[in-house]
C-alpha cells in the first residue's frame, strides 16, 4: 500500500504559517477571506483552530510523472511542495501562483520525481491531508503495481434544485462517495490515482456556485489528493441559450444545443458568458501529460503509467459537424500514437442506453438535445474499435448499463445481433466479461484487438429511468437487478483498476457492494 | 398571441414540460412580456415548431425593443432552412451588435447555405477575430469556405493556408490543422513545405508508425527515395511492436503500398 486517505482528526491538525515565508497578519486575514461561509469540512475546521483555513476551492490538475498543478481560489499567492511534511517547512520548492479565469490561482510544479509522494501547501495553509503522488513513468506501473481510478457520472445532485430550497436528491451523491470509500476501505484503502468525471457533475446548470456545492464542497479531500479529469455534460452548459448581450433568454438547464462555449447561460441575471467548466479546470491542450495536442481544452488526452485516457466533448464539439470531424481526426492521430497497455475513453452522451435517455435514433434526434448520442455512435465507435480502445464510459442516463465486448454495432437497439456484434464464448453465447469469461484484449473470435466495452455510469448522484426500461440488448443482463434487466437502477460509481495484465472495472453501489465487474486481460 | 398547440406530454426532456407550463402561466398573467415571449419562442424553435416560434417572436417585437428579437428570429429562420430571411435578421442584429459571436457565426453559415461563399468567408473571419474561445474546428470551417470563396483556385488555397496558420499561431500545433495544411501544400505543389509541416508533428505524435508512413509518402513525392525508405523501415519496425488492431492491419497495407511505390520509383 502506498498511501491512505487521511481524514484529519483534531489532534492531527497541521498548519505551517512560516512554510512559505509568510506569517504576515494581512496574509492570514486574506486566507480567512478565502473560506466560504458554508459548513466547514473536517480539514477546514481543524485548521481553523489555528486560525488559518483551507482555501474554499483546492484541487489538483494534470499530475504527470514529473509535474503537477495545484489550483485554488483565494488570495494566497504561492504554493510549495516537499517530499515530507518536515521538508515543507523549508519551502525549498515553491512556485508563485498564476492568476487564471474566474479568480482562480494555480501553481505549476515541474521537475518532480516519478511515482513519488509530495506534500504541498497553499500560501500559509497546509495540513497532513494535502499530498499527491506523481504518476509513474509513462508505460510503467506505480510501486503497488495498480492504477486505481474512480469514475463518477451525473454526480452533481448536491446542488440540484428545480424549486429554490427544495433539493431533489439530498445526500445521494455523498452516499455514493461513502459507498466508494467503504469499498476502498475493504481493499486496504488502495490510494486513488485519478478521478474521472463523466459530466453533469454540478446540477442544475453548471454555475460556479453549483460546482462549489456539488464538487468542491463534497469531494474536498479526494480532490486534494488525486488529479481530476472531467468531460462536459449537458448540465455543464447551463440553460438552453439564444444569446443576447443585454437580455438573457432562458430555456431550461441541461437543454442547450449550442456548440459554442461562450453561449453559456447560467442565470438570467448573469447574461451570456463562457461556460464555467472551462474557467474552473486547467486541461491539457498541447499534450502536456502525454497524448497528442488537441489545441483546445474541450477534448484532450493524457497518459498515466500504462493507461491512456481520452476525454471527448460530446456536448459542444459534437454538435457542430466540422468541429466534430476535427475532433475525430485528432482522435485518430491520438490513438495512432498511443502505445499504452490500456485505453479508456470518456464522454457524456452514451452510444447505447435505454435508461432515462434512449439511444435509438428517433428519440435522440427528436429535440436535438440528445443528437450527440447518435453522432458519437455512428462516427466514433468505429474509431474506438479500430484503434484499440478497451473501455468507453458515458453518463447522461441515470442508471448503470454495461455492454458486452462489442464490435460494429452502430445501429439502433433492434439491429443488435449478439452473434455478430459481441465476443462469443465457447458455447457460442455472448461472453459476459467476468468470472471465467474475462475478455481477452485480442479477441479470441477475430484474433484482433477490435472490441470495446461501453458503460453508462450516470447514477453517481441520482437514479431515474423516465420511460426507460433498461432493455438495451447490447448491455448484459445484470444478475443483481431484481427484474433481471440489462442494467441496474442503483446509485453507484465505477472503480477501475489497471495492472500489467488485467484491467478490471467494478460498479460499486452506495453501500460499498460490488454489483458488476468486467475484466479485460492481455 | 399564439395559441399553445403543443401538449406538454410531447416533450421528452423532463424539464421541458415544466418550463413550457411555467412560461404559459407567466404569459397568462403578463401577456405583454417580451422576454417571456422570446423564451417560449426559442423553446418552440428547439422543438422545431417554427410557426409557433415565429408567432411568438412577431408578438415579442410589439412589446419592446424589436432589435432584441432579430437574433432568435434569425435562428428560427435558419433552423427552418429559410436562409435569406435568416440572413436579413442577422444583418439587422449585427448592425446593433457588430461583434456578437453567435450572430456572426450564424450569419456566416446562412451565407454558406445560400452559396454565397465570399460573404460567408467574410463573416467567418470576423467571427474568428471576435470570438474569445476558438477550436481547431472553427479554423477548419473557415479554411474550407476559403477554398471555394473565389474562382481563383490558387488564391483560395493560399487564403486557406493563411487561415490555418493563424489557427496554429492561436492554438499551437495540432494534427487537425497541420494535416489539413499539408493537404493544401500538396495541392499548391509545395511538397517541401508539406515535409516541414509533417516534421512539426513528430514530437507530438511520438513519431508513430502512421507519422513515419505519412512522412515517407511525402518524401517519395519529393523524390527523396532513400529518406522515404528510412521512414518506411522505421514504420515497419514500430508496426511489429504494436497490438494487432484493425487500424494496424490497415497501416501494414499502407506500408506495403509505400514499399511497392519505392521499388517502382527506385532507379
Amino acid at each position: 500500500m502506498r498511501r491512505r486517505f487521511q481524514l484529519l482528526s483534531a489532534t492531527a491538525a497541521f498548519t505551517i504559517l512560516t512554510a512559505c515565508g509568510t506569517n504576515n497578519p494581512q496574509d492570514t486575514a486574506a486566507v480567512e477571506r478565502e473560506t466560504s461561509t458554508t459548513e466547514l469540512t473536517r480539514a477546514e475546521s481543524t485548521a481553523a483552530e489555528s486560525g488559518i483555513r483551507r482555501p474554499s476551492r483546492l484541487f489538483l490538475q494534470q499530475i504527470s510523472s514529473n509535474s503537477a498543478i495545484v489550483k485554488w481560489r483565494g488570495e494566497s499567492d504561492k504554493s510549495c511542495v516537499a517530499k515530507s511534511v518536515e521538508d515543507l517547512k523549508l519551502a525549498q520548492m515553491c512556485v508563485a501562483a498564476k492568476s487564471t479565469e474566474s479568480n482562480h490561482k494555480e501553481a505549476g510544479f515541474k521537475g518532480l520525481v516519478a511515482d513519488t509522494q509530495y506534500y504541498y501547501s497553499v500560501g500559509p495553509y497546509s495540513d497532513k491531508s494535502l499530498f499527491f503522488r506523481t504518476a509513474p513513468e509513462t508505460g510503467k506501473l506505480p510501486s503497488d503495481n495498480n492504477i486505481h481510478i474512480w469514475i463518477i457520472g451525473d454526480s452533481g445532485t448536491a446542488t440540484e434544485q428545480y424549486v429554490p430550497g427544495v433539493f431533489t436528491h439530498p445526500g445521494e451523491a455523498k452516499a455514493v462517495m461513502d459507498g466508494y470509500l467503504n469499498y476502498n476501505a475493504q481493499q486496504n484503502d488502495e490510494p486513488l490515482d485519478l478521478l474521472l468525471m463523466l459530466g453533469d457533475n454540478a446540477y442544475v446548470a453548471g454555475t460556479d456556485d453549483q460546482w462549489q456545492g456539488a464538487v468542491f464542497d463534497l469531494y474536498t479531500e479526494l480532490l486534494g489528493q488525486a488529479a481530476t479529469w472531467p468531460t462536459i455534460g449537458n448540465h455543464e452548459m447551463g440553460m438552453g441559450a439564444i444569446e443576447h448581450p443585454e437580455k438573457g433568454l432562458v430555456y431550461f438547464p441541461g437543454a442547450s444545443t449550442s456548440s459554442d462555449p461562450d453561449a453559456y447561460l447560467g442565470k438570467k441575471s448573469e447574461g451570456v458568458g463562457r461556460i464555467p467548466y472551462l474557467d474552473i479546470f486547467t486541461l491539457p491542450t498541447q499534450g502536456e501529460v502525454g497524448g497528442v495536442p488537441s489545441g483546445n481544452e474541450q477534448y484532450y488526452s493524457f497518459n498515466y503509467g500504462n493507461v491512456h485516457i481520452v476525454s471527448l466533448d460530446s456536448q459542444l464539439t459534437a454538435r457542430d459537424e466540422q468541429q466534430r470531424a476535427a475532433m475525430k481526426q485528432w482522435l485518430v492521430s491520438d490513438l495512432s500514437s498511443n502505445n499504452q497497455s490500456w485505453t479508456v475513453v470518456i464522454f457524456h452522451h452514451p452510444p447505447y442506453t435505454k435508461g432515462s435517455h434512449d439511444s435509438d435514433t428517433a428519440p435522440s434526434r427528436y429535440l436535438g438535445i440528445d443528437s450527440p448520442i447518435v453522432d458519437m455512435r455512428l462516427e466514433f465507435t468505429p474509431v474506438f474499435e479500430d484503434y484499440g480502445v478497451d473501455l468507453v464510459y458515458g453518463g447522461h442516463s441515470h442508471a448503470y448499463e454495461r455492454s458486452f465486448y462489442l464490435h460494429g454495432h452502430t445501429g439502433d437497439a433492434n439491429s443488435f445481433v449478439a452473434e455478430k456484434h459481441t465476443e462469443l464464448n465457447a458455447m457460442g453465447q455472448p461472453s459476459r466479461g467476468n468470472g471465467d469469461e474475462s475478455y481477452p484484449q485480442i479477441s479470441a473470435n477475430s484474433h484482433k484487438d477490435d472490441k470495446v466495452v461501453y458503460t453508462v455510469a450516470g447514477s453517481s448522484g441520482k437514479v431515474s429511468l423516465g420511460k426507460g426500461k433498461l432493455d438495451h440488448p447490447a448491455h448484459i443482463v445484470q444478475k443483481a437487478d431484481p427484474q433481471q434487466r440489462h442494467g441496474l437502477a442503483e446509485l453507484g460509481s465505477v472503480v477501475l483498476d489497471a495492472g500489467a495484465a488485467e484491467l478490471t472495472a467494478s460498479f460499486i453501489n452506495e453501500k460499498g457492494q460490488v454489483l458488476d465487474t468486467v475484466t479485460i486481460v492481455r | 398571441m399564439s395559441l399553445l398547440l403543443v401538449s406538454s406530454a410531447a416533450w421528452s426532456h423532463s424539464g421541458d414540460a415544466h418550463l413550457l407550463n411555467q412560461l404559459n402561466r407567466q404569459l397568462e398573467t403578463n401577456p405583454d412580456s417580451q422576454q417571456t415571449l422570446i423564451r417560449r419562442g426559442s423553446l418552440f424553435v428547439r422543438a422545431k415548431k417554427f410557426e409557433l416560434a415565429e408567432q411568438d417572436f412577431s408578438d415579442a417585437k410589439k412589446f419592446g425593443d424589436p432589435a432584441v428579437v432579430f437574433l432568435p428570429l434569425g435562428i428560427s429562420y435558419y433552423e427552418s432552412s429559410k436562409f435569406e430571411l435568416a440572413a436579413e435578421q442577422f444583418d439587422r442584429y449585427l448592425k446593433r451588435y457588430p461583434n456578437n459571436g453567435a450572430a456572426l457565426e450564424y450569419r456566416a453559415k446562412a451565407a454558406r447555405e445560400m452559396g454565397l461563399y465570399s460573404v460567408a468567408l467574410k463573416y467567418f473571419k470576423t467571427f474568428l477575430k471576435h470570438s474569445p474561445y476558438l477550436n481547431p474546428g472553427h479554423f477548419l470551417t473557415t479554411a474550407e469556405i476559403a477554398l471555394i470563396a473565389t474562382a481563383n483556385e490558387q488564391a483560395n488555397i493560399d487564403a486557406a493556408i493563411s487561415i490555418i496558420d493563424s489557427g496554429i499561431v492561436h492554438l499551437g500545433i495540432n494534427p487537425q490543422l497541420q494535416q489539413f495544411a499539408i493537404e493544401l501544400e500538396l495541392k499548391r505543389n509545395q511538397v517541401d513545405s508539406a515535409i516541414i509541416r509533417q516534421q512539426s508533428l513528430a514530437i507530438s505524435t511520438g513519431e508513430s508508425p502512421q507519422w513515419h508512413l505519412q512522412m515517407g509518402t511525402l518524401l517519395l513525392i519529393a523524390g527523396r527515395n532513400d529518406d522515404a525508405a528510412l521512414e518506411l523501415e522505421a514504420a515497419s519496425d514500430k508496426i511489429k511492436k504494436k497490438r494487432r488492431t484493425p487500424s494496424l492491419i490497415q497501416l501494414k497495407k499502407q506500408a506495403e503500398q509505400l514499399h511497392l511505390a519505392l521499388k517502382t520509383k527506385q532507379p
